[in-house]
């Protein structure tokens, strides 16, 4: 039997919370999470928020729009968003990679473009996988 | 450590491959890959508390028990997966085709769907493996809880010999 030392996260590579906090800064974003499908949390940014409930909300969104594109026979979903009255936009992009379903939930203040600086977290994303 | 499998080095670097991958993606404190008796085959990681072969027997312990839960619950598939979610540490255990058993120790403030994420690409890896251990080590023994009781006795038994 093999006994090996490991640092935990010590020389692990570009997290996915660092990914997401560079995005945040990019794009202005408040707050953003990355969570499986079954909406569990793998990451969020900031650090402490309540990612749990957040990684729900997203995933919950999702398996609506994926019901909702079945019946109506739309075309596979690249995005979803919720608008506030005030301006801001819930933004839920599915990932997918191999057999895994991913969604990176973000919120967007008013007035701030998110398309380009999600499409890059998402590739620095697919690269970590 | 007194126990644990004599696995042959060639499999042995496969595992812990695979298990060491696991440890730095989902930045993991220990991960154990036991046969389903509860026998040790590899440990990556540090381990500051508990022996790794108790743990293992344990897990095997947990496992079975789970496996026949989900049998009376109807589930046709008992080989899965489940969490205890401690208050500084948890467990990850996944029954893999009912041969080996991974098990991932984290920290509490791990995100949950991390170590799932990177545990189940790891079970698809170490899927394959099952065959090629039990073409070498035979068909994997049946949870035992007299062999068990007996195993830890010992492991006590040598952790705390009669002074």
């Amino acid at each position: 039997m093999i006994e090996k030392k490991h640092q935990a996260g010590g020389d692990a590579p570009l997290s996915f919370v660092e990914i997401l906090l560079e995005m945040n800064r990019e794009g202005g974003f408040t707050r953003s999470v990355l969570a499986t499908a079954e909406g569990l949390p793998i990451a969020s940014a900031p650090v402490n928020s309540d990612s749990e409930l957040a990684s729900a909300m997203v995933t919950m969104l999702q398996q609506v729009a994926a019901e909702t594109r079945n019946q109506l026979g739309l075309p596979p979903i690249d995005e979803i968003t919720i608008r506030t009255e005030k301006k801001h936009h819930l933004i839920c992009r599915p990932i997918k990679f191999d057999n895994e379903l991913m969604i990176l939930g973000v919120i967007v203040p008013p007035d701030h473009v998110y398309r380009r600086v999600t499409n890059k977290a998402i590739k620095r994303i697919r690269w970590e996988l | 450590m007194t126990q644990g499998l004599q696995v042959p080095e060639e499999l042995l670097d496969e595992i812990d491959y695979i298990l060491n991958h696991l440890a730095e993606k989902a930045r993991t404190d220990t991960i154990m890959l036991a046969d389903i008796s509860g026998q040790l085959i590899s440990i990556q990681g540090i381990m500051e508390e508990g022996t790794p072969a108790i743990i293992a027997a344990l897990a095997a312990g947990d496992v079975a028990a789970m496996a026949e839960l989900s049998t009376r619950i109807g589930e046709k598939d008992p080989h899965g997966s489940f969490f205890h979610e401690g208050e500084t540490k948890s467990i990850y255990l996944h029954n893999i085709v009912g041969s080996f058993i991974l098990i991932v120790i984290f920290r509490t403030k791990t995100p949950i769907g991390l170590v799932r994420l990177f545990a189940k690409r790891a079970v698809e890896q170490l899927m394959p493996i099952t065959k090629k251990f039990e073409e070498i080590m035979g068909p994997p023994k049946a949870y035992n809880p007299d062999e068990f009781s007996k195993g830890i006795t010992q492991e006590l038994e040598d952790t705390f010999p009669d002074e």
